[in-house]
C-alpha cells in the first residue's frame, strides 16, 4: 500500500483501523465471514438498500436492521474446528 | 545556530520562554558550595551575589539567554556551559547493582557528599567530579569506560603517522606513550600485501576489484550504456534526419535488442538464483540449438556510428567482466543483496571494511589484526557487531543498508549486553559526526523494538549515554535523545524506567538530577503522564531531601514544555502536585515550582484558569514576601497566569501586579527588567487593561526605564525592549508611542537607532498610519532618511548580525509603504537618495538602494510618479555591468519591481534593449544573480513577449537549458515555468527541439528538469503540438531518452487531467511497449504515466483502453524494488478510480489464495488497498461461494428481488 509517507502500514495497525483487510494468512472462512459483515455494513449504511430490503421480506425496516446486525455476529456458522475466529471473540468476551 | 522550526509546537521550542532550550542557561550551573539548607545569611548572600544568578541551577529557567548562544561573555575564556556538557563523562554508570543497593549507593553518596562540604567549609575544592571521587572507595563502582577513553585520547588531532591509535582493549594509561603491543609489528614492518591496509584505499580484498568497484558506482540511471554512446546524431531524428540517422538506427536498434535479450549465462544465473531448491535441467533430447551460419552472420555485432572513439564497443555482460563476485553481479542485474547464509558465516568481516578513521581505531582497531582464525565465539560475535556497526557508521550507503538490517534481524541473537557495549561507546566519543549520531541512533531505536524487555538490565547504562542529548545545543541531538528514551521506555516497561531513575533523582550532582528530570518528562509523554502521576506526587512531597523535591517538580515543569496543550488533561493534577513547593522552606525549590506553574500556565494558554486557582494565592503571596530572583520568578508565573483569566480578573490582578512591576523597573539588574518586560507585555495584553491607565501609570516609568540607549546594546533587553512596546502601542494607539520616539532616529547611537526603527516597523505594521498627523509624519520621514543615511557602512555588509543589516531597509520600506499616498511629497528626496546611494563605493550601500527601490516601487506608482520610475529604471539599467553579484541581484530584482508595476509598454528602456542586456547575465553562476534574472526574464516572456525577436529567445532557450542544473529550487522552477512562456510567445517547435535534445545529457536532475520543462510546453501550447515528437523520439534506442519520453508523458498527463482523453489511444501503445521492457525503470515510469491518464481520463469513457493498459499493468504486482511496485500499485490505484473497484477486485480475487505466499502477499496488498479505498463498493463484486457443511457461505440478501 502507498500510503502518504511512503513507509508501509504495519500489519496490525492496519487490521485495528480497517478491520476487514486480510493477509496472506487469512482463512477462507475468515474471509468470507468478513465479506458477509461488510455486505451487512453496506445494505445497513445505505437507507435505500435497507428499505428494499424491507420491502421484499415484508418487514418493517427497523426489524430487518435488527436482523442484519445480529447476523453480523456469526454469519457463516461456527469456525472449523481448529480454527478461531478473533472477531467473534470479541464480541462474545465483551 | 539556526532556527528549526519545532513540528507541532512551532517555534515554541526556542521561545526564550519555553525552557525547551535553557540547556544553556542551565549551563550555568548549581553552585557547589550551596550546602544543603543554607543559612538565612548564605541564602541572602547568594542572593546578592552579582553573578551569583549565572551559576545557579535555576538561572536558566527564569532568564533565557538568546539563541545565538554567544553569551554575554561574563565568563570569557573557557565556556561554561561546554563544560557543564562535558560533565557527561563524569557520570557513573551502575551496572549489576539492585535497586536496593543503588538506592543505598545514592544515599551514602549524597550524605557524603554533605559532610565533605560541610568539613570543607568554604573552601571551593569540591569539583565537579566529587560524587565520582567517592565512588572510588565503593567496590561496586564501576570506573566508566568513558572516563578513560577520554584521558588517554587527550592529544584529539594528532595525526595519523605520527602516533599509533590506542586499541580499546589495551586499557593501561601508560600505554598512550608507548606502542600498543597487540599490533606493533604490523606498523613497523614493511606492509605485507595484504595487511598493507592502512595505506590502501578503502579497503578492498582483492587487487582486481577497483574495476569492478568503479562500476558499481555508475547508477544505471546516470550513464548511458555503453553501445548507445554511439548515436551522434546531436538532433532529434525526427526533426533532422540526416543520413546517418537512417543508417545507424536500425543497427542501435538491432543491437539494443541483443544486448537485452542475450542468452543467460551459467554464471549469470548462479548468481542470481538462490542456490537451493533450483535444479539445473538436461536439455530435452529434441532440442536443435539453431546452428545457421545465415543467422549468426546477422547478428554479429557490427561497428556503427563511425564517430565512436573506441571503434566499437561491446558491452560485457556483468558476468563475465573480471573480477566480478557474486554481489556485483546480483546487483548488476537488480537483484537485492541478501547474504546467503554461508556467507554470513564466514564473516563478511574480511570483504571491503570501509575506512577507519584515526578518532575511531580505539573503537574499530581490532578489525585490522589479523587473528580471527582462533576466535572464541563471543569474540567472533563482538567482532561481527564491530564490523557492522563500522559498516553503518561509515560505510557507503549500500553497506549501511545491508549492515542495518543484519544488525536488526539478528539483535536477539547478539544479545542486548555485546551490543550495547559497543555502541554507546561509540555515541559518548567526542569525535562524533552529527550524521554518524543519528545512524547510530537509528541502530539503537531498531535494536530495541526487537531485543523488548531483554533491554532491561541495561537501561540505565543506555540512561547515562542518553541523557546528555537532551541538553545537547543540537536541536536534532535533542529530538534523537528523546526519541531514543521514548522508545526505550516503552521496550523496558514504567515500572523499569522508574526504578532505574529513581536514585537520580536526588543525586548530590545537578546535572545528573537535571537531565534525569528531562528524561522523566519523555517517559511521561511516551507512556502516558496518569501513569506517572502517583510517583510524582510522591516524589514532590519527599521529605527526605529536598534535591527530590526540586527534581520531582522539575519533572512536571519538562512535562509542561515537551507536551505542550497535551497536558490540558492533566492539568489540575499536576498543579496540585506542585503547589506545596511554592510554599517550599527551600528558596530553590519555590522558585522551581514557580518557574513550573509559568510553564504549565504557557502550555496550557488558553485554557485551564481553573486549574490555578488552587495557587493564585500563593504565588501572590510570595510575590509580595519575596525579593530579588525568588520575585523574578513569581513575577514571571503570574505574567504568565493572568492571560488565561477572564477580563475583570486580569484587570485586577494587573492593577495589584503593576506597583510591584513599577518598582522592579528601576531594578539594576538585566536578567530582572527582561522578565518584567515580559509580565507587563502580557498583563497589557490581556482586554481587561484600560488604555487610559497605561497611558497614565506605566508609560511615563517605562519610558523613563527603559528607552534609554544602554537598553539596546543587550540584545535581549533590545527584542524583549521592542516586543513590550508594540504590546503597548496595540493598546494605545500609534501616535502615541510614535511621538515618543521618532526624535530618536537622529539619537547618536547607532544601535538605539536601530531599536527605535524596528519599534516603528512592527508599530505601523500592526496598526497603519490612520491616526499619524502631518507634523508626526514629516518627522517620521525626516528621521528615517537621516536613520538610512548614517548607517554604519560594515553593519550592513556582514551577515554576522542575522537580520540586523535589514533593519534599515525593511523599516524604510514599511514607513513608506503605511503612509501611501502621503509620501509624494517626499518621494523626490527619496529617490535622490536612492540615486545618490546607488553611487556609492561600497557594494553593501549600493545593494541595500537598490533593495529599497524595490521595496518602495508600489508606492511609487500609487503617487502617480511613473516618469520618476522610469529615470530609475534606466538608472538601473545602466549598472547592469556591476560587478558584485549581490548588488547585481538586488539590480535585477529592483528592475523586477518597477517592470512590474509600470507594464511592459511604457517600462523605459524599452524591453527589446533591455532583454538582450540580461541574456549573457543569466550565464552568471551567483543564486542570486540567477533567481532574479530568470524571474526577470520569466516576467518578460509572459507579459511582452512580443517585443523581442524570436531569434532572441531561442537564445535565451539555451541559456535556460544551464539553469535547469542550478541548485535552488526555486531557479529551477522560474526557468521550467519560463520554457512554457517562451513556447507560447514563439511556437513550440524550437523549444521542443531544444527540449528533446536535452535529454540526451548524463546529468539525471536536468533531465528531470526537462520532462517537466516539456510537459509544460505541451500544456501550454497543446499537446497535440508536442506528442508526436515527443512520441517519435522513444524511438532512440537509449535508455534515457525512452525514460525522459516516458517521464515527460507522465509529467504531461498530471498537467492536462481530462484533455487526456484525447490522447489516450494515441499513447497506448507506446505505454504498452515501456510496461514490457526489460528495463525496470521503463516499466516503472510507465506506471506513472497510466496513474495520471487514468486519474484524468475517469468518468470519461476509456474504459477499453485502460483495461487493455491494465493487462501489462498487472504483472509488475511482483516486482521487488520499491521503486517499482510502488509505481504500479499507485497505477492500479489509478486505475481502481477510472476502472471501479470490481474489476480491480476481479483481478485480485485470482491469487488470493495461490499456494505460493509470496504471490499471496502481493495480492492481499492490493485487496486491502482495494478495501481501505472502496470496502462499500466491493459488496457487488464478491464472488459466490459455495456452502461447506455447516457453513452457509452464500450472501442471500442479495438475491432478494421485487
Amino acid at each position: 500500500m502507498s500510503n502518504p509517507g511512503g513507509a508501509p502500514i504495519h500489519k496490525d495497525q492496519l487490521k485495528a483501523k480497517y478491520i476487514g483487510t486480510g493477509d496472506a494468512d487469512m482463512s477462507k472462512f475468515e474471509w468470507v465471514t468478513n465479506m458477509h459483515r461488510d455486505t451487512f455494513a453496506s445494505h445497513i449504511g445505505h437507507y435505500d438498500h435497507l428499505s428494499y430490503y424491507a420491502v421484499a421480506t415484508n418487514e418493517s425496516v427497523g426489524r430487518t436492521k435488527k436482523e442484519f446486525l445480529e447476523k453480523m455476529l456469526r454469519p457463516c456458522g461456527r469456525p472449523n474446528v481448529g480454527e478461531k475466529e478473533e472477531g467473534y471473540d470479541k464480541l462474545i468476551n465483551g | 545556530m539556526s532556527n528549526p522550526s519545532d513540528g507541532g509546537r512551532g517555534g515554541l521550542a526556542f521561545d526564550p520562554a519555553s525552557g525547551d532550550y535553557d540547556y544553556s542557561g542551565n549551563t550555568y550551573n548549581e553552585d557547589e558550595r550551596v550546602s544543603t539548607l543554607p543559612t538565612a545569611e548564605e541564602e541572602r548572600r547568594m542572593m546578592l551575589k552579582e553573578d551569583g544568578y549565572n551559576e545557579d541551577e535555576d538561572e536558566g529557567m527564569v532568564f533565557h539567554r538568546d539563541d545565538d548562544g554567544g553569551g554575554d561573555g561574563k565568563e570569557g575564556g573557557a565556556r561554561p556551559d561546554q563544560k557543564y556538557r562535558e560533565r557527561r563523562h563524569d557520570r557513573v554508570i551502575r551496572e549489576g547493582m539492585s535497586y536496593k543497593d543503588a538506592m543505598v549507593a545514592v544515599n551514602l553518596d549524597r550524605e557524603r557528599a554533605e559532610l565533605q562540604k560541610e568539613l570543607d567549609g568554604a573552601s571551593i575544592t569540591a569539583a565537579s567530579g566529587g560524587g565520582r571521587k567517592d565512588k572510588e572507595g565503593e567496590s561496586v563502582a564501576v570506573v566508566s569506560r568513558w572516563d578513560e577513553d577520554s584521558q588517554s585520547s587527550g592529544p584529539r588531532r594528532r595525526k595519523r603517522w605520527d602516533e599509533t591509535p590506542m586499541l580499546a582493549s589495551s586499557g593501561s594509561t601508560a600505554a598512550s606513550d608507548a606502542t600498543p603491543l597487540v599490533s606493533s609489528q604490523k606498523w613497523d614492518a614493511t606492509p605485507v600485501i595484504n595487511s598493507s591496509k592502512w595505506d590502501a584505499t578503502p579497503l578492498v580484498s582483492s587487487a582486481s576489484s577497483s574495476t569492478s568497484d568503479a562500476n558499481r558506482k555508475r547508477s544505471r540511471w546516470d550513464s548511458t550504456p555503453a553501445p548507445n554512446a554511439t548515436p551522434s546524431i546531436s538532433s532529434t531524428p525526427m526533426l533532422t534526419p540526416s543520413t546517418s540517422t537512417a543508417t545507424a538506427k536500425p543497427n542501435t536498434i538491432e543491437h539494443e535488442m541483443e544486448s537485452r535479450n542475450r542468452p543467460w549465462t551459467d554464471a549469470a544465473l548462479d548468481a542470481i538464483l538462490p542456490s537451493e531448491g533450483y535444479t539445473i535441467l538436461p536439455p530435452p533430447s529434441s532440442y536443435m540449438p539453431l546452428r545457421t551460419p545465415g543467422r549468426k552472420l546477422l547478428s554479429a555485432p557490427t561497428p556503427y556510428g563511425s564517430r565512436s572513439q573506441a571503434g566499437f564497443t561491446m558491452e560485457i555482460p556483468p558476468e563475465e567482466r573480471e573480477g566480478q563476485t557474486l554481489q556485483d553481479i546480483r546487483e548488476a542485474y537488480g537483484v537485492p543483496i541478501v547474504p546467503t547464509p554461508d556467507e554470513v558465516a564466514e564473516g563478511s568481516a574480511s570483504t571491503a571494511l570501509p575506512y577507519i578513521k584515526p578518532e575511531d581505531m580505539q573503537y574499530f582497531g581490532r578489525l585490522m589484526t589479523e587473528d580471527d582464525v582462533n576466535l572464541s565465539k563471543e569474540e567472533a560475535k563482538e567482532r561481527q557487531i564491530m564490523t557492522l556497526l563500522l559498516k553503518i557508521k561509515s560505510g557507503t550507503p549500500p553497506q549501511r543498508k545491508t549492515a542495518m538490517r543484519q544488525i536488526t534481524d539478528k539483535a536477539v541473537t547478539f544479545g542486548a549486553g555485546p551490543l550495547f557495549n559497543q555502541i554507546l561507546p561509540l555515541l559518548m566519543s567526542p569525535a562524533l559526526e552529527d550524521q554518524e549520531r543519528h545512524l547510530l541512533v537509528k541502530v539503537i531505536d531498531r535494536i530495541l523494538y526487537k531485543l523488548e524487555d531483554l533491554v532491561r538490565p541495561y537501561v540505565h547504562h543506555i540512561l547515562a549515554v542518553i541523557e546528555p542529548l537532551l541538553i545537547d545545543e543540537d536541536y536534532y541531538a535533542r529530538v534523537e535523545g528523546r526519541e531514543i528514551i521514548s522508545n526505550l521506555s516503552k521496550a523496558a516497561g514504567l515500572s523499569t524506567m522508574i526504578s532505574t531513575m529513581r536514585p537520580d533523582i536526588d543525586n548530590p550532582d545537578e546535572y545528573v538530577r537535571n537531565t534525569t528530570s528531562r528524561a522523566f518528562a519523555v517517559v511521561a509523554s511516551a507512556l502516558g503522564v496518569n501513569n506517572l502521576l502517583p510517583f510524582l506526587k510522591a516524589v514532590c512531597r519527599s521529605r527526605k531531601s529536598w534535591q527530590a523535591r526540586h527534581t520531582g517538580i522539575k519533572i512536571v515543569q519538562q512535562i509542561a514544555v515537551l507536551m505542550g496543550c497535551a497536558v490540558l488533561p492533566y492539568l489540575r493534577e499536576l498543579v496540585e502536585i506542585i503547589s506545596g513547593g511554592l510554599t517550599d522552606e527551600q528558596p530553590k525549590c519555590r522558585m522551581i515550582a514557580a518557574l513550573t506553574v509559568a510553564a504549565l500556565a504557557e502550555a496550557s494558554h488558553p485554557y485551564g484558569i481553573e486549574s490555578f486557582d488552587s495557587v493564585i494565592r500563593s504565588l501572590w503571596k510570595g510575590a509580595l514576601e519575596h525579593h530579588g530572583k525568588g520575585l523574578a520568578a513569581f513575577l514571571k508565573a503570574i505574567g504568565f497566569v493572568i492571560p488565561l483569566m477572564e477580563e475583570s480578573y486580569a484587570s485586577h490582578y494587573t492593577r495589584l501586579a503593576m506597583p510591584i512591576l513599577i518598582r522592579e523597573f528601576h531594578s539594576p539588574d538585566e536578567e530582572m527588567k527582561r522578565i518584567v518586560l515580559k509580565v507587563v507585555k502580557q498583563c497589557v495584553g490581556t482586554s481587561g487593561v484600560e488604555p487610559d491607565y497605561i497611558q497614565k501609570e506605566i508609560l511615563p516609568e517605562f519610558f523613563r526605564n527603559f528607552w534609554i540607549r544602554r537598553m539596546a546594546l543587550d540584545r535581549r533587553n533590545y527584542k524583549q525592549v521592542i516586543e513590550t512596546t508594540e504590546e503597548l502601542a496595540n493598546k494605545v494607539g500609534c501616535s502615541e508611542i510614535l511621538t515618543r520616539i521618532v526624535d530618536d532616529l537622529k539619537d547618536d547611537s547607532e544601535p538605539y537607532r536601530r531599536m527605535v526603527m524596528e519599534t516603528i516597523t512592527k508599530v505601523l505594521e500592526n496598526l497603519g498610519s490612520g491616526d499619524v498627523d502631518e507634523r508626526l509624519e514629516e518627522r517620521l520621514i525626516d528621521g528615517i532618511l537621516y536613520a538610512f543615511q548614517e548607517q554604519a557602512v560594515d553593519a550592513s555588509t556582514s551577515g554576522a548580525y542575522g537580520g540586523e543589516d535589514q533593519v534599515m531597509l525593511i523599516g524604510f520600506g514599511t514607513v513608506v509603504n503605511a503612509l501611501g499616498e502621503r509620501c509624494k511629497p517626499y518621494l523626490k528626496q527619496i529617490a535622490g537618495t536612492i540615486k545618490w546611494r546607488l553611487n556609492n563605493k561600497a557594494a553593501s550601500v549600493r545593494m541595500q538602494a537598490s533593495d529599497l527601490i524595490g521595496r518602495i516601487a508600489v508606492v511609487m506608482k500609487a503617487c502617480g510618479e511613473e516618469q520618476l520610475m522610469g529615470h530609475l529604471g534606466v538608472v538601473l539599467y545602466e549598472y547592469l555591468g556591476e560587478e558584485y553579484p549581490d548588488v547585481l541581484g538586488s539590480i535585477l530584482g529592483a528592475l523586477r519591481a518597477v517592470v512590474n508595476v509600470i507594464g511592459m509598454t511604457k517600462m523605459t528602456p524599452p524591453i527589446r534593449d533591455l532583454l538582450p542586456r540580461l541574456t549573457p547575465i543569466l550565464r552568471n553562476r551567483h543564486e542570486k544573480v540567477q533567481e532574479n534574472c530568470i524571474d526577470l526574464v520569466g516576467r518578460i516572456a509572459d507579459r511582452g513577449a512580443e517585443f523581442v525577436s524570436a531569434k532572441e529567445w531561442m537564445r535565451i532557450c539555451f541559456e535556460l537549458l544551464e539553469l535547469l542544473k542550478a541548485h535552488k529550487k526555486a531557479i529551477r522552477r522560474a526557468a521550467v515555468s519560463t520554457f512554457g512562456y517562451i513556447a507560447k510567445a514563439i511556437g513550440p517547435q524550437d523549444v521542443l527541439h531544444t527540449l528533446l535534445n536535452n535529454l540526451k545529457v548524463q546529468d539525471r536532475q536536468m533531465r528531470v528538469c526537462t520532462t517537466v520543462a516539456i510537459a509544460i510546453v505541451a500544456e501550454t501550447c497543446g499537446p497535440f503540438t508536442v506528442l508526436p515528437a515527443l512520441m517519435n523520439e522513444y524511438r532512440v534506442p537509449e535508455l534515457n531518452i525512452q525514460n525522459g519520453v516516458l517521464k515527460a508523458l507522465s509529467f504531461m498527463f498530471e498537467y492536462i487531467g481530462e484533455m487526456g482523453k484525447d490522447y489516450i489511444y494515441a499513447v497506448t501503445p507506446l505505454l504498452e511497449d515501456a510496461l514490457m521492457d526489460r528495463d525496470a525503470v521503463h516499466r516503472q515510469t510507465s506506471c506513472a504515466a497510466v496513474k495520471h491518464l487514468s486519474l484524468g481520463v475517469a468518468r470519461l469513457g476509456c474504459e477499453d483502453a485502460l483495461i487493455h493498459l491494465l493487462n501489462y499493468v498487472w504483472p509488475n504486482i511482483f516486482e521487488e524494488s520499491p521503486h517499482v511496485i510502488n509505481a504500479t500499485c499507485d497505477a492500479i490505484e489509478g486505475l481502481m478510480v477510472a476502472l471501479g473497484p470490481s474489476l480491480i477486485l476481479q483481478y485480485t480475487i485470482q491469487g488470493l489464495y495461490h499456494p505460493a505466499r509470496k504471490v499471496r502477499e502481493i495480492y492481499w496488498k492490493i485487496y486491502n488497498m482495494l478495501y481501505i479505498y472502496s470496502a462499500d463498493a466491493m459488496v457487488l463484486g464478491f464472488p459466490m461461494i459455495e456452502d461447506e457443511k455447516e457453513n452457509v457461505y452464500a450472501r442471500t440478501t442479495l438475491e432478494l428481488f421485487i
